[in-house]
């Protein structure tokens, strides 16, 4: 029990005088779920949208690959994006294996179907008269759009949420395509999650502990923004 | 089949017709089709709405009546057939022509937001700024008498206040056409009393065209100037409100215009416009119409045309112009809004036959206050009266 609260006390410490190596790897790990997000955002409403507002052929199929992405073990995805950047991969001449970027490109592999996924579901719940509804006030086709993906925005922060969860807390993907690099001391492609796994290896609990605690704290951070703003559109609805 | 004229309103109603101006055309529509699947849910040949006109589609739950709406509106696409705004040819596409139309749906629809951003959802749309849709917002909203509803979240209004909101909604566009499905029909009674008041007022001010769907033809009658009925998907008929109900082409538009008798029979003598029909059930009726001897009619009879005496009450039977009278037993009483609505069983005819299905029944609508005079209950005897003008005939 001791070993675990002399590593909480010494995690807090750690934290508290700003060591730059925890700094660091927490600005990595942001930076890298925070950009994979954004391009799940740029790419995975749009897609998750269409898949919810039209109906074509071979939509069962889409819609199929769309929830298998939404399972797919990030360890193949990290699989994948190590081959595909790996020196004699297709893209290996771009020496991208190792950097953030090539983090960046396989959680987004994970975020974007998550976020699709979900704008589907939250778009596809909003009633067809809807949409019906806006044209009968002369809306355009994208005007159209944007109202019902406006109508489903509680569900579209649910979907960026949880796609940024998924982000922040893989560890596989990014230890394969990151490698959880430092030099000197100083932060390359570690994240708080591949680098909590090599501080455990090496029986430094104390800084393991210390990102553990940050990433609860992000994590109880983000679901109390979540719900406030959730809260906050549904308490303007009760308001008279 | 023979042509039939039922009453005299009927002929002045036609004869009005016959004088009336030529009207430009606001909405053309030639051969619509819709289908879902195998179904066809519309089949129009050919309907006009003139322009400054409100034109009530009055029909059944099921009858196509918003698949028409949506069509009209060109909200969806007809599988075949076209439609024209003010002799353009127009389309889903076109959003210089709907954006000419703002319909109002059967549920407010309203979006998140405020009342005042919902109204001005439309102005937005059509890039006006913040500061002028807000301005029109207000106009519109004073003239409905809801401007305190103005920062009120749509969350928190009642029924009544929503569909408030969604007429205020398309009316702020200055539309050239209002499309209006079925707009009272999800509120309380006495909100919808109210709300039709409203609407009776803001339509009849409006220059624009109105095309308005209801399943009521009391809303009908009170709103439109003209009433085309809708039944399995095609228009049965079409005309002003007194034609349709005085003059009900078939038996579905008169059972569907508020006819609750309806009978029928053949004609088995006619003399100077007289005919005298006998019903299935074995009832004899005279009604003025011009038929060839046992022609198939249908008769159709509207409960305030039905009056009721007691069939034991006078010792002399009163001298009447009443040329149908028959007496009966009522069969049960049931309050309908101020008036009681009487079903009598014609038991007591010469001649009358068990048949199901009404045939055998009048149903008369009247005030509590004669009801009670009248001793009106199950089980009373009474003799039903109805002038021969009253009766609608049509083609069986």
């Amino acid at each position: 029990m001791s070993v675990f609260w002399d590593a909480i006390k010494q995690a807090v410490a750690l934290v508290v005088s700003g060591d730059s190596y925890v700094f660091g790897v927490m600005w990595m790990s942001l930076r890298v779920a925070g950009t994979a997000t954004l391009l799940g955002m740029v790419v995975g409403i749009p897609i998750g949208s269409w898949l919810a507002l039209r109906r074509f052929w071979g939509w069962g199929a889409a819609a199929t690959v769309l929830n298998v992405g939404l399972m797919l073990p990030p360890v193949v995805v990290g699989l994948f994006v190590f081959l595909l950047l790996s020196r004699q991969g297709p893209l290996g001449s771009l020496s991208l294996l190792y950097s953030p970027t090539a983090m960046i490109i396989a959680e987004f592999f994970i975020t974007a179907p998550v976020i699709a996924a979900i704008t589907m579901g939250g778009v596809g719940s909003v009633p067809k008269e809807v949409r019906l509804q806006a044209m009968g006030l002369g809306a355009s086709r994208w005007q159209t759009t944007w109202l019902v993906l406006r109508e489903a925005r509680v569900t579209l922060l649910s979907g960026i949420v949880a796609g940024f969860g998924a982000a922040i807390s893989e560890v596989g993907a990014v230890r394969m395509v990151g490698g959880n690099l430092s030099v000197n001391g100083h932060n390359m492609t570690g994240t708080m999650t591949t680098a909590t796994m090599a501080l455990v290896t090496q029986g430094n609990y104390a800084m393991a502990v210390a990102f553990g605690l940050i990433l609860l704290l992000l994590a109880f951070v983000i679901t109390f923004v979540l719900t406030r703003t959730q809260q906050g559109i549904r308490r303007r609805w009760l308001q008279s | 089949m023979a042509a039939v004229v039922t009453d005299v309103e009927t002929v002045m109603a036609h004869a009005g017709a016959g004088s009336s101006e030529v009207r430009s055309v606001a909405i053309a529509a030639e051969g619509l089709v819709k289908k879902y699947g195998k179904r066809t849910v519309v089949s129009v040949d050919s309907l006009q709405v003139f322009e400054g006109e409100v034109l009530a589609i009055l029909g059944p739950n099921g009858a196509g009546k918003t698949t028409l709406f949506r069509l009209l509106a060109l909200l969806e696409r007809p599988d075949a057939g076209s439609v024209t705004y003010f002799g353009n040819p127009v389309d889903t596409h076109d959003l210089v022509a709907r954006r000419r139309a703002a319909a109002v749906f059967q549920r407010p629809l309203l979006f998140q937001g405020s009342v005042e951003q919902n109204v001005g959802f439309g102005l937005r749309f059509r890039r006006l700024s913040r500061r002028e849709a807000r301005l029109k917002v207000h106009g519109t909203l004073d003239l409905m008498g809801a401007s305190s509803l103005a920062d009120a979240d749509m969350r928190t209004l009642s029924g009544g206040e929503m569909q408030r909101v969604a007429l205020a909604r398309a009316l702020v566009l200055e539309p050239d056409i209002l499309f209006l499905d079925e707009p009272t029909s999800n509120l309380d009674v006495h909100v919808r009393r109210r709300f039709r008041e409203d609407l009776r007022r803001v339509v009849g001010g409006l220059a624009a065209t109105v095309v308005i769907i209801t399943h009521e033809h009391n809303e009908a009658l009170a709103l439109a100037q003209r009433v085309a009925v809708i039944y399995e998907g095609s228009l049965v008929q079409i005309g002003t409100p007194q034609e349709v109900f005085t003059h009900p082409q078939n038996a579905f538009v008169a059972d569907f215009t508020g006819a609750e008798t309806i009978w029928h029979g053949e004609a088995v003598a006619c003399r100077e416009g007289l005919c005298t029909v006998r019903t299935r059930a074995g009832i004899l009726v005279e009604a003025v119409a011009d038929l060839d001897q046992g022609a198939p009619v249908v008769i159709a009879v509207r409960p305030e045309d039905v009056a009721l005496a007691p069939a034991d009450g006078g010792a002399t039977p009163v001298v009447t112009s009443v040329r149908n009278r028959w007496c009966g037993v009522v069969d049960s009483v049931a309050p309908s809004g101020p008036l009681v609505r009487v079903v009598v069983r014609l038991d007591c005819e010469p001649g009358i036959e068990a048949v199901f299905g009404g045939e055998g029944e009048v149903i008369s609508l009247i005030t509590r206050a004669s009801a009670d005079e009248l001793e009106i209950g199950p089980g009373r005897r009474v003799t039903a009266s109805v002038k021969a003008t009253a009766l609608h005939v049509l083609a069986g």
